[in-house]
């Protein structure tokens, strides 16, 4: 008897839940008056609509099933901006919990815009009128009342189907695409169809012509009535645009116009009917995760500081809505890391709650598209939001929170900060980046922003002169620098970007702001722009062999650089690679003065006569770095550096020891023996990449006599030719006597110490010895310390 | 008993007592009498302030009875538009607390209107000050030497005064005092000539001037003095209330500008100017040319490059301009009449971005207009509604053309009447279409009447630019710093009612009368 109760109790227990869920599901049209402006393409101008080709609707879904009750609707619109949101929650049913409400729009490029306030964006979704929002919001809110009040006993089910042909990738030919297309089907206790929703991901952009100005659902409209056709009477069809930020809809019976609109949504349709037929509805359980965290920093400073991001679970099913357009990569990447977590399926869905705009993969971020320039939160906003929803996933160990990392150890340097960095690239940048953040955030204010502002950044033409003076252009040309220097991006090596990404997090400041910074040297160097610092017009030599005596090897170089700067020793400790010691300034990734653990020791020089810098390619100094971390051989350094060949305007000093097998007889019998010898020459990247090498033991950074009307640079150069002339033996007193020479009668450039010398290096590859001297505030060379990489030692 | 004779006389002692006393009066009265005499003899006016003036001076400026003026300068309203902290918001006190003198010595020294004059017109080095003193204002200066800080400075006999603390020299002849900051423009107004002497006519004139105004103003412009190269002369009234400001001004253009200006103020004569409709700033301007007329010869004085000539070529030729824009202003620029009004009717803060909302009447002949508008031809069949191709609709009668953003942003043109209604905006141009035209004039004939209501259009302008400021657009402010700092600007707004001008040109002269009227508290 006891037994029979318990297993009453148990059935009665499993009865009320399996059977609690209760869903309603109702569209309402909200197709906005004629007259108003569509949203989605800057070329309309804003210009009203003139036209309803088909209606547009706000399809809601209610689901409860006891523990969690939510809305989520399915909105004919091309975004859903805050103001819409906004409005909606304040006039959603109280039943539901706002943070349970979920928005998405199928991003129609043919619905109402006029429901955005704030004026940039309204170039794009045209005026705001405040009689569209209201009526919008309340369509919408209708709608998610008369789902909720034909709610009944149901059960929910999902398939999924693929498909080859309905969407294409529209950046890259033959690109990615997501196959999948998820199918939930929600029914009632007589298995009738309440609704079913399909995710897809494709832009709904195929209206144009003459029907640019109307109202439609694109594709998704023709998809909604094949399939409410297809299902049964009072079925709701939905739509859950996917990773869609790359993706456009294919031509799979090869039409064009409406034709081809109209194809994709019915045989979208077709594939999801497929798709019902195979799903069963069973018991359901509902997870919905709701977070708003903080975005990662943005350099658009008009984009929010957070976001709302909800993951809906349906039993083994996770849909991950973004708040944005995703592109393709990230969707299948995010599915990837679910299925590997345990759930069967994912969806991925955009558009929703909130528009940031596009969000790219890390390894598109150099490429400059249209995508990619709509990508305001850096690189890593890839791995924000796998972070971000992993943690509210329910499946799955919790994610291991990331090691952190040790802050940098500061030694008293004479002259200048010494530190020593360990770690991954990432790792070392933020521990660059938070020892100096102050620093760092200063000189982006001081080099770029103000540099913006007061226009020495700016075009001297086109609509920028006209610009009065009271308009600061600074929040929109930041933006257009920021996207312009993505090129310089690409080639760069990994850990050199994962190293500034760490500077950026450190400094706490955006991506973009500190590879401007990074740059901004370079820009400032463009024809057209007045120099606000200079590049590093520098002075180097090299004694080799025995004209460096027992050292067989001395290289010299000051760098001169027209900024004040702090100068800094960073040791680098990668985990990877060579150790090494850069000498340079607090917040540039890269180097110009370097020597590694190998003895290779790579020096750059600006120079100006030989060409711009172009506005492409890894920049040099990020180069040197991935170099001076990853080789030992001077021969192998150029080598790969003479691969840049896009580089202009530099030297660069490489100087090394290499082995050398000597073969020798004796006593008849052949011996092999390795000497270590000294290797240095100088790379020239003008129009044609040139080698020079030592001459009479003797090798200078610039040869003046082949450049007679570079006045300073050949003045300074002869002079350094002469004082080395006259030493048989160049040791390290002589380059330093070298390095400090202020020739009487010559002032600035023409002097090789000169006003414009930061930091004066003499290196020793054979001991693995550097020594290292900065200029003080009075501009006196201040006192060489030693820098060794040899054992631990740091300096002496 | 004595017998000493006695004998009396018939005057008594209280009768010799009094003669003495009467013999006292007498001399006092005597001396009263002839102090008095003296008094007024050295008090006499015996030198007109023309004798002291200069008649080659440049400038000169009058002033009807300083002190008085004085009360009522600092009752105005108008110095609550000075900047805070600024020396003109100090103005009204410092008006009302004098130069630290006894009043009652002020009063007798500026006893009448005040006259300033000069030649030097860049550095006013030279000024010179002529007023008349009361009597008693003349014998205290006599005792000059009784005051600390003034000194005697003889002058070859002119007799100068000098206060090194206030850096002037003055001159007493007979009640008129001279001062001047230059000893040397001093010493030249003493020992004019006859014939350098200010004619009576001249000081009339002036005086004329000054009677209408608290400060009146003249100034003789050479070819190198600043806007020397404009206008020959400059006359400027100004009159301060306590309600507000009244500016007005005469000036003559150089014969070589109204050379080059003759193909726009050629026969130009003041003219009766409709009153235009309301809004946040109006004008309306007639020159007695068609509107085209007008165009052109600005066109040709400012060197070319709008391609008037042009337009009224194809309006002519019945040919169509070869872009829609210039189609659409030819036709109606060749519509409108001679005389025009523009009114700023506000903004619209919700289009693309915040954009005015203008109108522009002209009176013209509507059978011509008309027939302009019909020119247009139809655009060809299946153009999009939206393309940028001027459109007329016989039915409703509008003129318009298609442009960006939303219907504020749309052009439109209609007939009311025999008025020819432009406005940039669709809305704005189909409600003033619906309303009767306006028939007021002007009160007094001019050729540009502009007037508007500081603080709508303050108003107005700082909402749209908090716009900008809200992205950071606005160089060193956020929305909410904007909004302060242009609260400053909004309260000074608000107490002006509104400002109005006047102008007027004929025979190569410009007449300008300006008033500020301040919003009553």
């Amino acid at each position: 008897m006891r037994w029979f109760a318990l297993c009453l109790l148990g059935t009665m227990l499993a009865w009320s839940s399996a059977h609690s869920l209760e869903a309603g599901a109702a569209k309402v049209e909200i197709t906005g008056p004629v007259g108003a402006p569509l949203n989605g393409y800057g070329a309309r101008w804003g210009r009203d609509s003139v036209a309803v080709h088909d209606p547009l609707w706000a399809r809601a879904l209610y689901l409860d099933d006891g523990q969690t009750r939510l809305f989520l609707v399915n909105l004919d619109l091309c975004i859903v901006n805050r103001e819409l949101r906004d409005r909606v929650l304040a006039l959603a049913p109280g039943d539901v919990p706002k943070d349970n409400i979920i928005l998405t729009a199928t991003h129609t490029h043919s619905a109402q815009g006029a429901m955005i306030k704030d004026f940039p964006f309204r170039f794009v979704s045209g005026r705001f009128m405040p009689e569209v929002l209201e009526s919008t919001a309340r369509g919408i809110v209708q709608a998610m009342h008369e789902a909720m009040e034909s709610r009944r006993r149901a059960a929910i089910g999902h398939g999924e189907v693929r498909q080859q042909v309905l969407s294409a990738n529209r950046r890259y030919p033959g690109g990615p695409i997501d196959e999948q297309i998820g199918v939930i089907l929600v029914v009632d206790a007589d298995g009738s169809p309440i609704a079913v929703l399909a995710n897809f991901a494709a832009h709904p952009t195929s209206v144009g012509g003459d029907d640019f100005y109307s109202y439609s659902a694109d594709y998704v409209g023709f998809y909604y009535d094949e399939l409410e056709r297809l299902t049964a009477p009072g079925c709701i069809a939905m739509f859950l645009n996917g990773a869609q930020g790359n993706q456009t809809i294919g031509n799979p019976e090869g039409k064009s116009g409406w034709d081809r609109t109209e194809s994709v949504g019915k045989l979208l349709a077709l594939r999801v009917k497929e798709a019902i037929n195979r799903i069963s509805c069973g018991e359901t359980t509902l997870r919905l995760t709701y977070a708003e965290p903080a975005l990662p920093r943005s350099i658009a400073s008009f984009l929010p500081d957070t976001t709302p991001l909800h993951a809906l679970e349906i039993n083994d099913l996770l849909i991950n809505f973004f708040p944005g357009e995703p592109c393709v990569e990230i969707g299948l990447e995010m599915r990837r890391r679910a299925l590997e977590r345990g759930y069967k399926a994912h969806y991925s869905v955009g558009l929703s709650n909130d528009y940031l705009m596009y969000f790219i993969p890390r390894k598109f971020y150099a490429h400059v598209n249209y995508e990619s320039g709509a990508n305001f939160f850096g690189p890593r906003i890839e791995e924000w939001f796998y972070r971000e929803f992993t943690r509210m996933m329910s499946l799955g160990d919790p994610e291991p929170e990331p090691t952190a990392i040790p802050p940098a150890q500061m030694l008293e340097g004479p002259g200048g900060l010494h530190i020593i960095l360990e770690g991954a690239p990432h790792a070392l940048g933020v521990q660059r980046g938070r020892v100096f953040a102050e620093d760092i955030r200063l000189r982006y204010e001081t080099r770029v922003r103000a540099a913006i502002s007061d226009g020495v950044l700016l075009p001297r033409g086109g609509m920028w002169m006209h610009v009065p003076r009271f308009i600061d252009v600074t929040p929109l040309a930041l933006i257009m620098l920021a996207t312009g220097s993505r090129p310089l991006l690409e080639g760069i090596p990994e850990s050199v970007f994962e190293e500034i990404e760490g500077i950026a997090e450190g400094a706490e400041l955006p991506f973009d702001a500190v590879w401007l910074l990074q740059n901004a040297a370079h820009f400032h160097a463009l024809p057209d722009k007045e120099p606000l610092f200079n590049t590093p017009l520098c002075t180097m030599f090299a004694a080799i062999g025995d004209r460096a005596g027992g050292d067989d090897l001395v290289v010299g170089r000051n760098l001169d650089w027209g900024d004040i700067e702090l100068p800094v020793v960073a040791e680098v400790r990668p985990d990877t690679g060579r150790r090494f010691i850069q000498v340079g300034f607090t917040w540039n990734a890269g180097v110009f003065t370097a020597m590694n653990d190998a003895g290779l020791v790579l020096c750059a020089e600006r120079v100006p006569f030989l060409g711009e810098p172009p506005l492409k390619g890894a920049p040099i100094e990020t180069v040197l770095r991935e170099i001076i971390q990853t080789e030992s051989h001077p021969e192998r350094a150029a080598e790969r550096l003479r691969t840049c060949d896009y580089l202009r305007g530099w030297h660069v000093l490489i100087a090394g020891r290499i082995s050398e097998t000597v073969r020798s007889m004796r006593n008849n019998r052949a011996l092999e023996t390795t000497r270590e010898l000294s290797r240095a020459l100088v790379l020239e990247f003008g129009e044609t990449i040139t080698q020079r090498e030592a001459v009479d033991g003797l090798l200078l950074g610039l040869l003046p006599e082949a450049h007679p009307d570079e006045t300073d640079a050949a003045a300074r150069y002869a002079r350094v030719a002469a004082l080395l002339a006259g030493e048989r033996i160049v040791g390290r007193a002589d380059a330093i006597r070298v390095l400090a020479d202020r020739e009487d009668g010559r002032t600035g450039m023409a002097r090789i110490f000169n006003e414009f010398t930061r930091h004066s290096v003499v290196f020793e590859p054979k001991s693995l010895t550097m020594y290292v001297a900065f200029t003080d505030a009075r501009g006196e060379l201040g006192e060489y310390a030693a820098y060794s990489l040899a054992g631990g030692t740091s300096h002496e | 008993m004595s017998d000493v004779l006695r004998s009396y006389s018939g005057v008594s002692l209280s009768r010799r007592r009094r003669r003495k006393r009467v013999s006292r009066w007498r001399w006092m009265l005597l001396i009263v009498v002839l102090a008095t005499l003296s008094a007024l003899w050295m008090t006499r006016d015996s030198h007109p302030i023309g004798e002291l003036l200069p008649a080659d001076q440049r400038y000169h400026v009058y002033i009807d009875d300083p002190l008085e003026t004085r009360l009522g300068l600092a009752q105005s309203r108008i110095w609550a538009l000075a900047p805070e902290g600024s020396v003109w918001a100090a103005a009204p006190e410092r008006l009302l607390r004098g130069p630290g003198i006894p009043e009652w010595v002020l009063n007798n020294v500026f006893n009448g209107p005040c006259h300033v004059s000069g030649r030097d017109l860049k550095n006013f080095s030279d000024p010179l000050l002529l007023t008349r003193m009361s009597r008693i204002g003349c014998l205290v200066e006599k005792l000059h030497w009784l005051v600390p800080g003034v000194d005697a400075d003889y002058a070859g006999g002119l007799r100068l005064r000098r206060i090194p603390g206030a850096g002037v020299y003055y001159a007493v002849r007979g009640r008129t005092i001279a001062v001047s900051a230059s000893r040397a423009a001093l010493i030249r107004a003493l020992t004019l000539s006859p014939d350098e002497q200010t004619g009576l006519e001249e000081l009339t004139r002036g005086m004329a001037d000054m009677t209408a105004n608290d400060l009146a103003c003249r100034v003789d412009l050479e070819e190198d003095d600043p806007l020397g190269e404009t206008f020959e002369s400059l006359r400027l009234g100004v009159r301060i209330a306590p309600s507000g400001l009244r500016l007005q001004c005469r000036t003559a253009l150089r014969p070589v500008l109204r050379e080059r200006l003759a193909g726009l103020l050629n026969d130009v004569v003041p003219r009766e100017l409709k009153n235009p409709p309301d809004g946040l700033m109006v004008a309306a301007m007639d020159l007695g040319k068609p509107l085209p007329m007008v165009l052109a010869a600005l066109d040709d004085i400012l060197g070319g490059g709008w391609g008037m000539e042009g337009l009224a070529e194809n309006m002519e030729s019945g040919q169509d301009a070869p872009d829609p824009i210039r189609l659409f202003l030819a036709t109606l620029l060749w519509s409108a009449g001679t005389e025009v009004r523009i009114i700023w009717h506000g903004m619209d803060h919700h289009e693309m971005m915040p954009v005015p909302e203008l109108a522009f009447f002209s009176d013209t002949d509507p059978e011509r207009a008309l027939e302009h508008f019909t020119r247009i031809s139809p655009p060809p069949p299946n153009t999009p509604p939206w393309e940028m191709v001027p459109r007329f609709d016989s039915e409703s009668g509008i003129l318009w053309l298609p442009m960006f953003g939303g219907p504020s942003l749309q052009p439109m043109a209609g007939l009311r009447g025999s008025e020819l209604v432009v406005s940039s905006s669709r809305p704005l141009g189909e409600l003033l279409l619906a309303q009767a035209p306006e028939n007021e004039r002007v009160p007094q004939p001019g050729n540009l009447y502009v007037k508007l209501r500081p603080y709508p259009c303050a108003r107005e302008i700082t909402e749209a630019a908090a716009q900008f400021a809200a992205f950071g657009l606005i160089r060193g402010h956020n929305e909410i710093s904007f909004r302060q700092a242009a609260e400053t600007w909004l309260e000074s707004a608000r107490r002006v009612a509104d400002i109005a001008l006047l102008a007027a040109y004929e025979n190569g002269e410009i007449r300008m009368d300006m008033r500020v009227t301040m919003d009553g508290e």
